[in-house]
């Protein structure tokens, strides 16, 4: 509904945009706080990059549910019990995760991947229609720690939309892509390798994503 | 009235003035923690759904429940399909559920109690001292429960003499049938079985039994269906709900019910062949009920009596019911026994009266409690609130405060728990492991849905009661135990919420007791204080501090917040009242000021009062500008909202004189009142529209301002929202009234252009513009079309529906003044309308539920300026919250006024927001909100049916109305599948009709006619 | 006239600028201190929400669209005096056409904020303005209260730019007049006009051009205002008269805002009466005459249409507007309105400026009265008898109201000390040139 095609306004959007920041944003100041620091300093890159761990071993409801799921306490301790880590910061960082198990305590990790709460996204959906974590979520391989600097998306709706309205080729009724034994494990093959017999692209009914 | 400003209010407004620029919705997002579990359980996986099967406690009939929880938290009660007594519905109450288990007024934890202070405990010292007062009070232990059935019952005895308290008069038809039939059991009445029903005083679609079973029956054998209807006749001094649905209504006077069926009876017992000698006893047991000598105390008519003996002859097998609180006096078992003979006589046992089921319904005999609590050394109250539900003149208080050692188990904190000097709060009994057994065959399973509410210390009974009988271990074993059930057979029960078994009908004979009873003999002098049911509240009160059940508003009167006084007009006037006047109430018991509601469906000697208000519920304390200035500012801040007790109208039972009939049932319906008017108009809030004055004129020729009494015109002056239909004209027999009928019926009707609506006609275009623009127009109604019809002739306007809207979307509560205001927040809302048939010269109650009709040319849609609200490709009328800026011309461009908004926010008091359905977004202030279909579900639906490859099949979405309504009124579906429901139902349906048809918004809801026996209606 | 000439004129209207006196600060302070109670009270109703005003299920429209429309409405008689009574050449314009112009921009800056105050999230207002954004979502067109927010836009802008372009001559007049940094101050705005004849000429054609493309949006505007009501569904909005019907109440209100402001204006100024003649005044008179027949006429023809259309509904609300709970509104309004332009038929009362200022106040609480007819009682009673409903005020509408005027006022109060609140060059064409003879 309403959608309009990416304009030849590009300039004049960014200084509306610009203007409406100036008037909106500097009254009640910046909209979003962004020093935060989380309790425990995981590493995407050390886990989901250098020792390959998919991300659905740990993100386990990613492929059941509209929510990917944090890893529970258990699943930290199912490895670390036997993995200290290497490095002297990896260690210290490791222990706390110990210490969080030993107490019974969660770890209260702040949210950086946050839709607002109106938003009714399902990762089930992607995932099961073909899409790649990483596809949203950049490559966090390479990726040390999650913050709004580090996140690759931001998440805004036209974003979604963009994505919504294309036309994505696809291959038996699912995204053609890399294919994988589980998500974000490495490729083992191209699905677009085979020839795309059609598109997909993603419904342009509001009511799909808000509740 | 506070002239000029205080200093306080000049603070306050110099606050406001600064805060003036930080705009409201401008806060920084906070960054928001998130939570991992330490260990997850198996079954759980976050933003599913997930339910489980367990009983309701909410009244005695204890129907079977499938509790939805998300994320750990329940968040809908529904009926529990596999369970055969209310197979998948439930009635108002038992959604209620919802709010007892998430209540602010629960006891927080163990804690004693000294002179109204509490001092907290740990459950460990609660237990001793418990235990040490048991030993001390040894024998002398009363233990008063909520009736329960079930395997509990054996620690309950063991732990004292047990008592159930049921302020519901059920006793008397236990007593009836053992009097009359020797069977000292509740029967089966088999309603569906029957061709005529009869009842006399029993509002069995609002407490009497079980309502919801009796609807599942009423409305197959009532509704319009295979060409015939059955009929159903009210026999009462008050037309509450039940007798507004009722075919007929014979006005009788208070307390007279047992006489008239007697004389019934008389006149059946002619042309009835009875064997063995009882027709020449009966002869000489009914010779003192002649119609005549009968309808000079009930004031019924010798020909009314005549006719309903005829009705009960013409059409075997017929039903009579008897009881319920208004018909109730102290000879409440001379009624059901009269009622039995008359059953008997009309030759319906065995047929719709099934001994054998054995319902295991209502409490313990009231005398017996109030003798057993006198004599006792320790008294244990376990979610038994006899000090409200008891009269004041039973003494009930003084005795309690006069035993020794008081302990309440009781979930809630309430008017008895109060008096205890200790208290052991147990879970709720969605938190707790139990079993019901409501008749025989059905044993139902009750299994805790979530882990304990946060914030409240409690123990199951259960493992409590184990403790305390010093059995130790915990009851969840000790159940399955009970129930010699395998681990794997266990599972099975869990997840069918029991084991379902059909009882075996066994015969009954009359008894020569039956002759003993005889019904008093009833002078009415000045007026009879009736207390009445409905379906959002009863004698027992629980609901009567639940938010949903003050909000919604009464069926039959549509007011909200209050407790009245409903008076027939003619009666009003002659004491010089006028509607909505404010008057003292006096009895002997005492005195109560309330406004008085005029209605026509009320004896002229009686009174009625609602029951089950009087009690307090904690609310916000919003600003209030009523009677205040409108020139000077009331200003709230946010510090001056604060949760509350509100107590909201009075109780009836401060007004009852206490008696009790013979089987130990509370009597309800002799209290006489007396009525003074103190002058000052009183403050009725109703959903009903406040402007009813119209140049439309009653078939008397008056305007609604000239109508006497001020209740002016309540019709729906000719507009078509409800329209009836003869019951000879819906089988084609008849023709209908060449002019339209008359105000039911459409006045004048405009061909339509086309039969398709904007979008269907313009798919062709965006096929086209699709193709040039090379964009994806949604194609509409491509795979679904989400449409409704809701058949009139079932509907009874229980409002069931309306509390299931408000459970399943998040709609706030606004309360008394924000409604009298005009900002009600109810999504569906059962209108009553107050037609005048000019045929029968009387008046006639219909119900209509009303909600948003997803128009295919909808007003709303084109007016909103940011397409907040915009057509979905599914047909449904979409409305997006947070695209909403508010400028409220949908509201406005809505023929049907169905859209609600946001005029502040709102509070949920703690801890009822756990309450809140995640799936639906809760809306601030500023947006417009409305019915959607329960997008939620069908959501949910579809993305199942994807999973599977396939698409929803029918009746795999059910919007919350639909799922609940007991009498299957609401039809929803997929109009695209040829093989649903609905599709059928508008395809061969004779009596669908849209509403405003003539302004071509192509509403998809079809409402069906309602269908009248010749055009006759209570 | 002979008292007149080109000198006492400048010196007249010129002295007008002078420092202001008490009076002048006096009801400057009272303007703002109502501004203020506006304010407040909006800050108030951001932070609450609505319930402060007296909108509800099903009336969701309520006096802010009221003073929206009736601000709208006085915005209307600025234009048509300066532009289409300039296009017609119509003598009596000259005098008043400054200060209605004045007016006109006030009201319209006054009635472009109640669409902002009457929404529920104010702070989303710039949803409602077609700009690429980062949602990639659009307005809909179809929505009226779309049109109205391009309507309103360019008739304020237009009428803002003809303002000035009037002013042009008159402030080098007063540049002229003045030294020092006043001197600095108006040389600006007067964009360094000497008077020459060529830049006459071309002034002439400009402001004929300006005024050709003002003229019709004095119709256009109102027209398009009247469709959010007419092209709504419900019955006392759903006709087709509203258009002309609204131009004519606007024109009507308009006029006797004029009159409202002039009169205390001609009084506080010694001199203005000189040039500010009751002739024209009385010319005011009559258009408010003639108005006020076409609204009356309109009034009744809907009552026939209602009758005429054989739908209930209809019928149903033009029986309730008089007859129903709100009656007192509808009566108010013919009153108001219909009666008591009446007296202006006669030349004694026309020329009697209290019984103009009288009047003119009645005509504007009439209009008032009537928008809030229309918007109100409508909704209150329209398809389904279980709504209907009955509007009860709240003190945060009638605070922002109030405040309505004191921005209103406030602007015009600085206007007389800061502009020539009269024309002075149109006035000197007036004249007949002075004789050298006579010097």
């Amino acid at each position: 509904m309403g959608i309009m095609k990416k304009s030849i306004f590009a300039q004049a959007q960014r200084l509306v945009l610009t203007l409406l920041a100036v008037a909106i944003v500097l009254p009640w100041g910046e909209l979003r706080a962004t020093e935060f620091e989380q309790p425990v300093k995981f590493s995407h890159k050390t886990h989901a990059g250098t020792n390959e761990i998919p991300c659905e071993f740990c993100h386990i409801y990613a492929r059941r549910s509209a929510v990917s799921g944090i890893p529970p306490m258990r699943t930290c301790y199912g490895c670390h019990q036997v993995i200290a880590g290497t490095e002297e910061w990896q260690q210290k960082e490791i222990q706390k995760v110990l210490k969080y198990w030993e107490d019974k305590q969660p770890i209260p990790w702040k949210k950086v991947h946050d839709v607002p709460d109106f938003v009714n996204f399902s990762h089930k959906r992607h995932i099961q229609v073909g899409f790649d974590c990483t596809q949203c979520h950049g490559d966090v391989t390479k990726v040390e720690e999650w913050n709004f600097e580090t996140m690759q998306q931001e998440l805004s709706m036209g974003w979604c939309v963009k994505c919504h309205t294309t036309k994505h080729p696809a291959a038996n009724g699912k995204i053609a892509g890399p294919a994988r034994m589980t998500r974000g494990a490495a490729p083992t093959g191209q699905a677009s390798a085979k020839q795309p017999d059609g598109v997909i692209s993603g419904s342009q009914d509001c009511f799909i994503c808000h509740k | 009235m506070n002239k000029g400003i205080k200093r306080r209010d000049f603070f306050k407004l110099a606050a406001v003035g600064g805060a003036t620029a930080a705009a409201a919705g401008c806060e920084p997002d906070k960054v928001e923690n998130i939570i991992p579990m330490l260990v997850p359980p198996t079954e759980y996986v976050p933003g599913v759904a997930l339910n489980f099967a367990t009983t309701c406690n909410e009244c005695s009939a204890q129907c079977g429940l499938v509790v939805r929880t998300r994320e750990g938290r329940a968040i809908k009660a529904d009926g529990n399909p596999k369970n055969p007594l209310n197979s998948g519905k439930v009635c108002a109450v038992g959604q209620g559920a919802m709010q007892g288990l998430y209540a602010p007024s629960r006891q927080k934890g163990p804690a004693t109690q000294k002179g109204g202070e509490q001092s907290a405990l740990t459950w460990a010292e609660g237990k001793k001292l418990l235990a040490e007062q048991l030993a001390a009070a040894a024998g002398s232990v009363v233990y008063l429960g909520r009736p329960a059935t079930g395997t509990i019952k054996g620690l309950q005895s063991a732990l004292g003499k047990t008592f159930y308290f049921d302020p519901q008069p059920t006793r008397a038809i236990k007593a009836g049938n053992r009097i009359a039939f020797g069977k000292d059991e509740i029967p089966h009445y088999a309603l569906e079985d029957a061709k005529v029903l009869v009842s006399f005083g029993a509002d069995f679609m609002e407490a009497w039994g079980n309502p919801v079973a009796n609807l599942k029956g009423y409305s197959k054998m009532h509704a319009f269906q295979g060409g015939s209807k059955g009929k159903y006749i009210h026999v009462s001094a008050h037309m509450s709900l039940t007798g507004t649905n009722a075919d007929e209504w014979v006005d009788c006077n208070p307390g007279t019910e047992a006489q008239v069926a007697l004389a019934v009876a008389h006149e059946l017992l002619g042309n009835a062949s009875l064997g063995g000698g009882d027709k020449e006893r009966l002869q000489s047991y009914l010779a003192d009920y002649s119609p005549q000598a009968v309808s000079a105390v009930s004031g019924v008519s010798e020909e009314a009596i005549k006719a309903l003996a005829e009705s009960l002859s013409q059409n075997s097998p017929s039903l009579a019911l008897g009881g319920g609180t208004t018909a109730s006096g102290s000879d409440a078992t001379a009624l059901q026994v009269a009622v039995n003979l008359l059953n008997y006589i009309a030759g319906n046992l065995g047929k719709t009266v099934q001994f054998g089921a054995n319902y295991q319904m209502g409490g313990d005999s009231v005398t017996e409690i109030l003798s057993a609590v006198k004599g006792a050394k320790l008294v244990i109250v376990e979610n038994a609130n006899l000090v409200y539900g008891l009269p004041a003149g039973s003494g009930i208080k003084e005795a309690l405060a006069k035993v020794p050692f008081v302990v309440a188990l009781s979930t809630e904190m309430d008017e008895t728990t109060a008096l205890a000097h200790l208290h052991l709060p147990t879970s709720h009994y969605l938190e707790s492991w139990g079993d019901a057994n409501p008749r025989t065959g059905i044993k139902s399973l009750q299994q805790p849905v979530m882990a304990k509410v946060p914030g409240y210390d409690t123990l199951e009974l259960g493992d409590l009661l184990l403790e305390l009988t010093g059995k130790g271990g915990n009851y969840r074993t000790y159940l399955q135990a009970q129930w010699g059930a395998s681990d794997a057979e266990w599972k099975q029960l869990l997840q069918n919420g029991g084991s379902y078994a059909d009882f075996s009908i066994s015969g009954a004979s009359l008894s020569g007791s039956a002759f003993s009873v005889k019904p008093k003999a009833r002078k009415n002098e000045g007026l009879t204080l009736l207390p009445a049911n409905s379906p959002l509240h009863n004698a027992s009160g629980t609901t009567g501090n639940r938010t949903w059940f003050l909000e919604v508003q009464h069926p039959v009167t549509q007011l909200v917040w209050d407790s009245w006084i409903e008076i027939h007009p003619e009666t009003g006037i002659k004491l010089g009242l006028k509607h909505g006047d404010e008057v003292v109430a006096k009895t002997a018991a005492g005195e109560q000021t309330l406004g008085v509601w005029f209605w026509y469906g009320i004896n002229k000697n009686a009174i009625s009062m609602p029951t089950g208000r009087g009690r307090t519920v904690a609310f916000p304390t919003y600003v209030s500008t009523r009677n205040k200035s409108i020139l000077l500012p009331h200003v709230e801040m946010a510090s001056d909202v604060t949760i509350k007790g509100i107590k909201v109208g009075e109780s009836v039972n401060e007004l009852l004189a206490f008696a009790v009939d013979d089987s130990g049932d509370l009597a309800f319906n002799e209290t006489a009142v007396s009525l003074t008017k103190t002058g000052q108009e009183a403050w009725l809030v109703t959903t009903e529209g406040m402007a009813r004055d119209d140049m439309e004129r009653d078939p008397q020729g008056r305007l609604s301002s000239e109508i006497p009494g001020g209740m002016g015109d309540r019709s729906q002056k000719g507009r078509g929202f409800v329209q009836s239909v003869e019951l000879a004209v819906a089988l084609g027999a008849k023709e209908a009234h060449a002019h339209g009928h008359h105000l039911r019926e459409r006045q004048y009707h405009t061909d339509l252009p086309s039969n398709t609506d904007f979008y269907q006609e313009r798919a062709k275009d965006v096929e086209e513009s699709n193709e040039w623009r090379g964009r994806d127009k949604p194609v509409y109604y491509e795979k679904y079309k989400w449409e409704m019809a809701i058949d009139l002739d079932r509907c009874i306007g229980c409002a069931a529906c309306t509390v299931a809207c408000y459970a399943e979307n998040n709609i706030n509560i606004v309360g008394k003044e924000r409604i009298w205001s005009g900002r009600e927040m109810a999504w569906l809302r059962v209108e009553r309308y107050i037609e005048h048939n000019p045929e029968t010269g009387k008046l006639e109650t219909y119900y209509t539920p009303e909600m948003c009709s997803q128009c295919g040319n909808a007003g709303c849609e084109p007016v909103c300026p940011v397409y907040a609200t915009y057509h979905n490709e599914e047909g449904l009328n979409a409305m997006v919250y947070n695209r909403c800026v508010g400028t409220r011309y949908c509201l406005n461009n809505c023929i049907y006024k169905q859209r609600r908004f946001n005029w502040r926010d709102y509070e949920f008091p703690a801890p009822l927001h756990l309450q809140l359905n995640p799936a639906v977004s809760v809306r601030t202030k500023g947006v417009m909100e409305k019915c959607n279909f329960c997008i939620a579900r069908i959501r949910e639906g579809k993305d199942i049916a994807k999973d599977q490859g396939r698409e929803v099949f029918d009746g795999e979405v059910k919007t919350a109305c639909q799922q609940t309504c007991p009498t299957e009124a609401i039809i929803f579906g997929n109009i695209k599948d040829q093989e649903s429901q609905v599709t059928k139902v508008k395809s061969t349906t004779k009596r669908g009709y849209l509403q405003l048809e003539e302004m071509n918004f192509k509403p998809a809801i079809t409402y069906l006619k309602k269908v009248t026996h010749d055009n006759k209606k209570a | 006239m002979s008292n007149i000439t080109y000198a006492s004129i400048n010196d007249d209207i010129l002295k007008s600028l002078e420092p202001p006196g008490k009076k002048w600060a006096a009801s400057l302070s009272v303007a703002l201190t109502m501004l203020a109670m506006g304010i407040f009270a909006f800050g108030y109703q951001i932070r609450h929400g609505l319930e402060g005003s007296g909108i509800n299920n099903p009336i969701g429209w309520g006096v802010y669209i009221t003073d929206f429309v009736f601000w709208v409405g006085i915005a209307h008689a600025g234009t048509l005096i300066s532009a289409v009574l300039y296009l017609v050449r119509a003598p009596f314009r000259t005098s008043i056409y400054r200060a209605s112009e004045a007016m006109t921009v006030f009201a319209v800056m006054t009635a472009g904020l109640f669409p902002l105050i009457h929404i529920g999230r104010v702070w989303n207002f710039y949803w409602l303005i077609p700009y690429p954004n980062q949602r990639l979502l659009w307005v809909n067109f179809k929505s009226p209260l779309l049109w109205d927010v391009f309507a309103v836009n360019t008739y304020m802008s237009v009428s803002i730019a003809f303002f000035l372009l009037g002013l042009i001559p008159d402030f080098a007049s007063v540049r002229d007049e003045s030294k020092g940094l006043k001197k600095l101050i108006y040389t600006i705005p007067a964009l360094g006009f000497r008077g020459t004849n060529h830049q006459w000429m071309h002034y002439m054609r400009a402001y004929l051009i300006f005024a050709a493309i003002c003229t019709p949006l004095v119709f256009s505007v109102h027209s398009i205002v009247s469709w959010d009501f007419a092209m709504g569904s419900i019955p006392g909005w759903h006709t087709t008269i509203f258009p002309p019907y609204f131009v004519a109440g606007a024109i009507f209100s308009g006029c006797a805002m004029v009159l409202t402001i002039m009169i205390p204006t001609r009084m506080a100024f010694k001199g203005f009466d000189q040039i500010m003649k009751i002739k024209d005044l009385e010319a005011m008179a009559k258009m408010i005459i003639f108005t006020g027949l076409v609204v009356t006429y309109a009034y009744s023809m809907e009552f026939f249409v209602a009758y005429y259309s054989g739908s209930r509904y209809e019928r149903a609300i033009f029986w309730f507007r008089p007859f129903g709970e709100l009656k007192w509104f509808f009566w108010g309004m013919v009153f108001c309105n219909c009666i008591s332009p009446i007296p202006l038929w006669s030349k004694k009362i026309r020329t009697n400026i209290g019984a103009l200022f009288v009047i003119s106040i009645l005509v504007n609480i009439g209009m008032w009265l009537e928008r809030f007819n229309i918007v109100v009682t409508s909704l209150a009673h329209d398809f389904d008898p279980y709504a209907w409903s009955m509007y009860k005020f709240q003190w945060v509408e009638i605070w922002i109201t109030i405040g309505s005027f004191g921005w209103f006022f406030m602007w015009f109060f600085l206007f007389v000390k800061i502009m020539p609140s009269l024309a002075v060059a149109e006035l000197k064409e007036a004249l007949n040139p002075p004789l050298r003879s006579a010097k």
